[in-house]
């Protein structure tokens, strides 16, 4: 699976060498890529499924999967199911009719669902291809404390939270015995944030969270930080993958109040 | 930042542009570089990158400035990979596994795109593949879908653009597209699997080649 040019693990077809269906072990992803492969292999209509062959040929092979011991993930046993479901349908001699048009094939889904498939198989393939393509062009890491306009990956709400909880769990409640009763104030950590962040071109999350006394205090500056975003005012990113989370005024909002 | 500063000269402005392409690395927009040279629009900025690239591309100089991600980025000529990677053969590309790219394939297309979603049209359960690809960044949670459990949306980032050397998500090909691609893969393999038949038939004349799945060429 990660050979080197990947592009022969995405086409799992290479079925004519020793017959139409020679086995394939452990690389399938999913009964509809088992499917899939079977109508291939047998160059079978896939809008014209023969469902009784088909059935047989699946559990077949689920058997000898089963016969090498391998795991049969549960979706194998539900796509066994739909078949055999459907073979027995097919089997009635009201629905097997083809010529009734008003009876609705009981295969159209399945036959929908592979079709469907198939198609996003093909593009996975194509994604495949280009990255191959990719792996014969290098670029820069890039200098990022060079760039201008620091906008670089933005960040999105589970790592804000993943980064308040690392600053919360560090800093730890130290001041569990502040008799003062706590106000705070989202509103006021939001005029303060913008106070921060209006003085320099992007400040880090953690020194803003680390400079607040309190988990409390903490916790408010981070609601304060979602709202300004969910505003469009500010940014979260990182100038680099893995680098921590600065905060940046959106310079060119028009909307942006001071 | 600290108003408008000298402008380059204008024989000098594609030598500045390849200079910031070169230490930015990422992609750099045209609207930003207009931004910090007020003299020259983002029209004439695109234009003299075009020209640099083209001429990158004559002198086959080793270099070439790319549209990716809705920048131009400088990247190294692909007509010297082989070489290149034979320099670099110890770095490691991560390589997606095909569960992760079917994954990222259907999140590509149909985004923005919940997890049953995606699990309706795989038939396999997403989660893993899902879970890889956020920490590849390739894909992002863009939202919550309003309907019962409010799973998460996913849609690609643009690093996946980076990644895959797309300037837009337009230039993957279309559904359609894809579709034909399909039928004229299985033209070839029915093609195949007859040349496999009658070469069995009369007497066992090995041809690795007939078998062998159709190459991964993009276009």
């Amino acid at each position: 699976m990660t050979s080197e040019t990947g592009g022969g693990a995405a086409f799992a077809w290479r079925t004519s060498a020793e017959g139409a269906l020679s086995f394939r072990v452990g690389t399938f992803e999913g009964p509809l890529d088992l499917l899939l492969h079977l109508v291939r292999a047998q160059e079978i209509d896939i809008t014209n499924l023969p469902i009784a062959e088909l059935t047989d040929q699946y559990l077949a092979y689920l058997d000898r999967m089963r016969a090498l011991d391998l795991e049969i993930a549960g979706e194998y046993l539900v796509m066994a199911a739909t078949l055999v479901h459907l073979k027995s349908r097919m089997l009635l001699p009201r629905e097997t009719s083809l010529e009734a048009p008003e009876e609705e094939d009981p295969r159209a889904a399945l036959v929908q669902q592979l079709l469907e498939y198939q198609r996003y198989k093909q593009a996975a393939e194509n994604l495949q291809a280009l990255d191959t393509a990719r792996s014969l062009v290098w670029t820069r890491p890039g200098d990022a404390a060079l760039l201008r306009g620091e906008r670089r990956l933005v960040v999105d709400l589970v790592e804000l939270v993943a980064a308040l909880r690392e600053v919360l769990e560090r800093l730890g409640e130290e001041r569990r015995l502040s008799l003062r009763r706590d106000h705070v104030s989202v509103e006021r950590k939001m005029a303060w944030l913008r106070r921060e962040l209006a003085a320099r071109e992007s400040v880090e999350l953690a020194e803003l969270l680390e400079l607040q006394p309190t988990r409390l205090d903490r916790i408010g500056v981070f609601l304060a930080l979602l709202e300004l975003v969910r505003l469009g005012e500010v940014v979260a990113f990182q100038r680099r993958l893995f680098e921590p989370i600065r905060l940046a005024r959106v310079r060119l909002g028009p909307e942006v109040g001071p | 930042m600290s108003g408008p500063g000298p402008q380059p000269p204008a024989e000098l402005l594609e030598a500045t542009l390849q200079a910031i392409l070169f230490a930015s690395g990422e992609p750099v927009v045209a609207a930003e570089l207009a931004e910090a040279f007020e003299g020259w629009s983002a029209a004439e900025i695109a234009d003299a990158l075009e020209r640099l690239g083209a001429r990158h591309a004559r002198r086959a100089e080793g270099l070439r400035v790319e549209r990716v991600a809705g920048g131009f980025r400088l990247a190294t000529d692909p007509r010297v990979g082989p070489w290149v990677r034979r320099f670099f053969r110890h770095q490691h590309r991560t390589r997606l596994s095909a569960a992760a790219l079917e994954t990222l394939a259907i999140v590509a297309y149909r985004q923005p795109i919940t997890a049953p979603e995606i699990q309706a049209i795989r038939g396999v359960d997403p989660g893993a593949a899902l879970r890889s690809l956020l920490d590849k960044r390739l894909i992002r949670i863009v939202g919550r879908k309003k309907v019962v459990g409010t799973p998460f949306l996913y849609g690609t980032t643009s690093r996946f653009l980076e990644h895959f050397g797309l300037d837009r998500l337009e230039d993957l090909p279309s559904l359609e597209e894809l579709d034909e691609l399909v039928g004229h893969l299985d033209a070839l393999q029915d093609e195949a699997l007859r040349r496999a038949e009658t070469a069995r038939m009369p007497a066992p004349e090995e041809d690795p080649e007939a078998a062998e799945p159709i190459g991964s060429d993009p276009r």
